[in-house]
């Protein structure tokens, strides 16, 4: 794959849906989802969004903040529920209070896919001079949060890898989007 | 009517939940629509642990109104113990979700005063197994 190939959304949602088939004890019942995904819309992520809204075994809520969808998933996860959440690397920062409360302190598997938005794809994250994209890592090393760069589709595997970490250390997890996705 | 006392009322009612999330939760609730949630809010106007400061428009922010407009199915307002202890059974055959604002005094007791409890992460593994149990 070119470097510069962006990532096709149905191969995301696949991967979440990998994800979520990879930790259910049991398949979903008649009517009930696959697993939920919360979005706080992120630009990056724009496709997948678009494709989630036509996907007939996730269900996709769009939430008003970072911070109610990080509670809306620790609700879902208390509830026997599959969920990740999406959004932007700006809300990761405006929710990292919830984060560390619910995540850390609570216990509750919060996995993330998280827009790295205006990333320059020539450069790694911590040396871009956008300080949105060179402190994100660091301020998940700050919290002991695992994290990972999703760049193209041999990366892809990222997500139900960590989407299962999460669920293993009962915490957040968090898979950066490094490119927008196609 | 005291915090304390409405609480008490409505654990005799076996509410199943008792929650006062954010204003941008509104919108949300609304777009799930779950026909057993109801929303009890407990409106006593300050910000009791930090030294009793009122809240921005104190007294005169109408949460039944804000969230009516928000699209919940039904919400009320509450003013008194008796009133509570009369209209709760009623409440909770209502089609959610229903937001009942509650006007109560400040509780004797708040988290400052009396810690204690299960630390988060325990309680959240018990209501889970708790879930998933059926119970």
């Amino acid at each position: 794959m070119p470097q510069n190939e962006r990532i096709p959304a149905p191969l995301i949602v696949e991967a979440l849906k990998a994800a979520f088939r990879g930790q259910r004890a049991n398949p979903a019942k008649e009517g009930e989802p696959l697993g939920w995904v919360l979005s706080v819309p992120d630009t990056h992520q724009r496709s997948v969004i678009a494709e989630l809204e036509g996907d007939n075994e996730l269900r996709l809520l769009t939430c008003s903040t970072e911070d109610e969808a990080n509670a809306i998933a620790a609700g879902l996860y208390i509830g026997g529920a599959e969920v990740a959440l999406m959004i932007q690397h700006a809300g990761l920062y405006a929710s990292v209070n919830t984060l560390r409360g619910v995540g850390l302190d609570g216990g509750v598997p919060l996995f993330a896919l998280v827009g790295l938005l205006s990333r320059e794809p020539e450069l790694e994250p911590e040396d871009s001079p956008r300080s949105m994209v060179r402190f994100a890592g660091p301020l998940m090393d700050t919290f002991d949060v695992p994290h990972a760069l999703l760049e193209t589709r041999d990366d892809l595997g990222l997500i139900p890898e960590y989407y299962a970490l999460s669920r293993k250390r009962s915490g957040p997890a968090v898979v950066f989007v490094g490119r927008e996705t196609a | 009517m005291r915090p304390e006392d409405a609480l008490r009322a409505i654990n005799e009612a076996r509410a199943d939940a008792l929650v006062v999330p954010t204003m941008t939760a509104v919108p949300e609730w609304r777009t799930i629509a779950p026909a057993n949630y109801m929303h009890v809010l407990f409106a006593n106007g300050v910000y009791q642990t930090s030294g009793s400061q009122g809240i921005p428009a104190s007294g005169s922010v109408d949460f039944a109104g804000m969230t009516e407009a928000a699209g919940y199915a039904f919400t009320t307002r509450i003013d008194t113990l008796e009133e509570l202890r009369i209209r709760l059974p009623e409440l909770l055959s209502v089609r959610g979700p229903v937001l009942v604002e509650l006007a109560v005094e400040e509780a004797e007791l708040t988290p400052m005063t009396a810690p204690g409890g299960d630390p988060l992460r325990v309680q959240v593994e018990r209501l889970r197994e708790r879930l998933a149990s059926g119970g």
